[in-house]
């Protein structure tokens, strides 16, 4: 293996990304040097451009968009569901997207891959949103009533569900953040010792806490990573299980689904796993990591993105035959709001594009091994889980509203009405434009602090890795010390 | 015995190896010297001595602490407003299994948290003997030694290839 400290610069494998010897495709490995490694990382971590300003004035813009949305909306108190019905569908959005992008790193981090290392940090940065969301998530917890004498997952416990609610989104913010600064130690450390005197380097110096690298501190690092890991796995789903359970499923009098929460969280995975992709993609093409992030990358991420999108389709239609069968009263009128009219062209739009492009797509080995492939199926899953989210939870706000009654009520009449669609107005569009904007605006600040390619696991990555000539072409070689 | 620190800085990890072998054969314990590196190595890839920590237990510690106050919350509740629902005791796992979770959950993260800092001596009040080219992939050893052994110490990196030995003030 690699000494870990001089070796060759550039690329083995055909010198290329894509193909070598007579069209074959040929390993990836970098060999780039630790001091190459760390200069490369933190250059394109300090470089300000044009096209990044301009990035951050426009997301800045929408941000600020939102917040005069925001405040238009406030002026509509919180007595009613309906006026932010949008609003909570776009915390859904971004608790499915960015709450959920961490696992993709906290995953392959527990199953030692290696060729998440260069990707981890761009899923891990997008814990900085958990602090705008938790903001859109106060007013969404003004609006729903204490869980005495109606049905809940809180059997009338003092403070359900909003003491709980708010514990466990904030709870999950901390976590994110803990994980990407515990992840991020080393790196900052490296800013410390490589960058100018600055304000950056500063907040580096005191962020890395005198961090100096013995045996020690990196195998507590290593296993605080995978406990910490593992905590937020476990919670994202508890959280999303909780904000489907009082924000959808209970608003709405006989609506039985099981997997409701379940698909809820597999949908999560789906889009955290299409916003580390979308955001590995932005960095490659404009944020100077290209020789990081490669077609591996890509490639093997395609794998889990077309598995869950299979799954998706699964959970779809296991919750579905139910109520097709079924045909309840209720159970009608359900799949008539929720499917056929009321929302079929948001139910529509999400069935295509979550399950059909993905499947469509990414069944194709060329398409799953190319960089743009995986990427547009990513947007793909992006819209349509915003579109699925509106579906869901608009929705469920309107039936607050329609069905009040049944907040009081232990047994309360099933839902028997087919509502028309709600349709967003302006506020709503500047907060969806507001927050969605505002996640870019934070991911895009923190990715100026800290390296969103990991300058200690990329470089621990080229100790294990490299290319040795195998009869008429070249093969990877990987050491697994543990 | 008053000790002081020196760091010995290697551009290759094949001599750092080398320099902790000639260590122990100049009868340093492998409890004197610290392996520094920029980025994680395989342990007792240097031929340090192996690390112990106790950061799993920290995790469960929390969560028991968050089981035992969601526990008490509530039961607590349930036994100080009696009502029969259902026909259900009135102490129900069922009912007090959501709120557990998260109790449990809150306090192993919590409890994680400060056990990687505990754990990981961080934070540290003095950075100590450091050389910024650490970072860049060189590998430092430092080692506690006593004073009259100074001149050793510096010998010993020196003959195993270090390309700079730093001595504390």
């Amino acid at each position: 293996m690699n000494n870990g400290t001089h070796g060759h610069v550039g690329r083995a494998g055909a010198a290329g990304h894509d193909n070598g010897h007579a069209g074959h495709y040929m390993p990836q490995v970098l060999t780039k040097t630790p001091p190459e490694i760390s200069r490369e990382i933190l250059a394109a971590t300090r470089k300000v451009t044009p096209r990044y300003k301009l990035a951050l004035a426009v997301t800045g813009g929408l941000l600020v968009l939102g917040i005069i949305g925001f405040a238009i909306r406030l002026s509509d108190g919180f007595e009613k569901f309906t006026p932010w019905a949008y609003t909570m569908a776009t915390f859904a959005f971004i608790l499915a997207t960015a709450g959920a992008a961490p696992i993709v790193s906290v995953g392959q981090r527990m199953i030692r891959s290696h060729w998440r290392r260069p990707l981890g940090r761009a899923a891990e940065l997008f814990a900085v949103a958990g602090i705008l969301s938790t903001l859109l998530f106060i007013p969404l917890l003004l609006i729903l009533p204490s869980a005495d004498n109606r049905r809940s997952i809180w059997f009338e416990f003092p403070g359900a569900p909003h003491v709980y609610q708010i514990l466990g989104v904030v709870g999950l913010a901390v976590l994110g953040l803990a994980l990407l600064w515990v992840a991020a130690i080393p790196d900052l450390a490296a800013r410390r010792d490589l960058d100018q005197p600055g304000a950056a380097q500063r907040w580096a110096s005191r962020l890395s806490m005198n961090f100096r690298g013995t045996p020690r501190q990196w195998s507590v690092l290593r296993a605080g990573l995978r406990i910490l890991g593992a905590l937020y796995f476990m919670f994202y789903i508890w959280i999303v299980t909780i904000v489907a359970a009082d924000f959808a499923h209970a608003l709405i009098p006989g609506y039985k689904d099981a997997i409701f929460p379940a698909h809820q969280a597999l949908n999560g995975l789906q889009c955290g796993l299409a916003a580390t992709l979308v955001a590995a993609f932005l960095l490659k093409k404009f944020g100077g990591y290209n020789d990081f992030l490669t077609v591996d990358q890509f490639w093997s991420a395609s794998k889990i993105l077309l598995a869950l999108s299979l799954l998706w389709a699964y959970f779809w239609a296991s919750a579905f035959m139910i109520y097709w069968y079924g045909r309840q009263p209720q159970e009608s009128v359900i799949l008539r709001i929720f499917y056929a009219e009321s929302y079929r062209v948001p139910f529509l739009i999400s069935f295509f594009m979550l399950f059909l492009v993905p499947f469509l797509g990414l069944m194709w080995n060329n398409v799953r091994k190319s960089i743009l492939g995986p990427v547009i199926v990513s947007c793909s899953i992006l819209i349509g889980s915003f579109f699925d989210k509106v579906r869901v939870y608009v929705a469920a706000f309107q039936q607050g509203d329609v069905r009040a009654d049944a907040l009081h009520e232990l047994h309360p009449p099933a839902i028997s009405e087919v509502t028309p669609p709600l349709l967003p107005h302006a506020p709503d569009l500047m907060i969806i434009a507001g927050a969605i904007g505002g996640v870019i605006f934070l991911y895009l600040l923190a990715a100026k602090f800290i390296p969103p390619v990991s300058i200690w696991e990329v470089s621990e990555g080229t100790l294990y890795r490299k290319t040795v000539k195998f009869l008429k072409r070249s093969i990877m070689v990987m050491g697994k010390p543990e | 015995m008053a000790k002081k620190q020196v760091l010995g800085i290697f551009r290759t990890a094949d001599n750092a190896a080398l320099a902790t072998d000639r260590l122990k054969e100049a009868g340093f314990a492998g409890s004197d010297y610290t392996v520094l590196t920029g980025s994680p190595y395989p342990e007792g890839a240097f031929g340090e001595e192996t690390t112990k920590h106790r950061l799993y237990a920290f995790p469960f510690f929390g969560a028991a602490i968050g089981f035992s106050v969601a526990i008490l919350l509530t039961t607590g509740t349930q036994v100080s407003y009696p009502l029969v629902t259902g026909g259900k005791p009135i102490i129900a796992v069922p009912a007090m299994a959501v709120i557990t979770y998260e109790g449990t959950m809150l306090g192993a993260i919590i409890m994680t948290i400060l056990g990687v800092l505990f754990e990981s001596r961080l934070p540290r009040a003095v950075m100590g003997l450091y050389d910024t080219r650490i970072t860049e992939g060189y590998i430092g050893i430092a080692l506690n030694c006593p004073e009259e052994r100074l001149q050793a110490a510096d010998l010993v990196f020196r003959q195993a290839g270090a390309d700079d030995v730093k001595h504390q003030k």
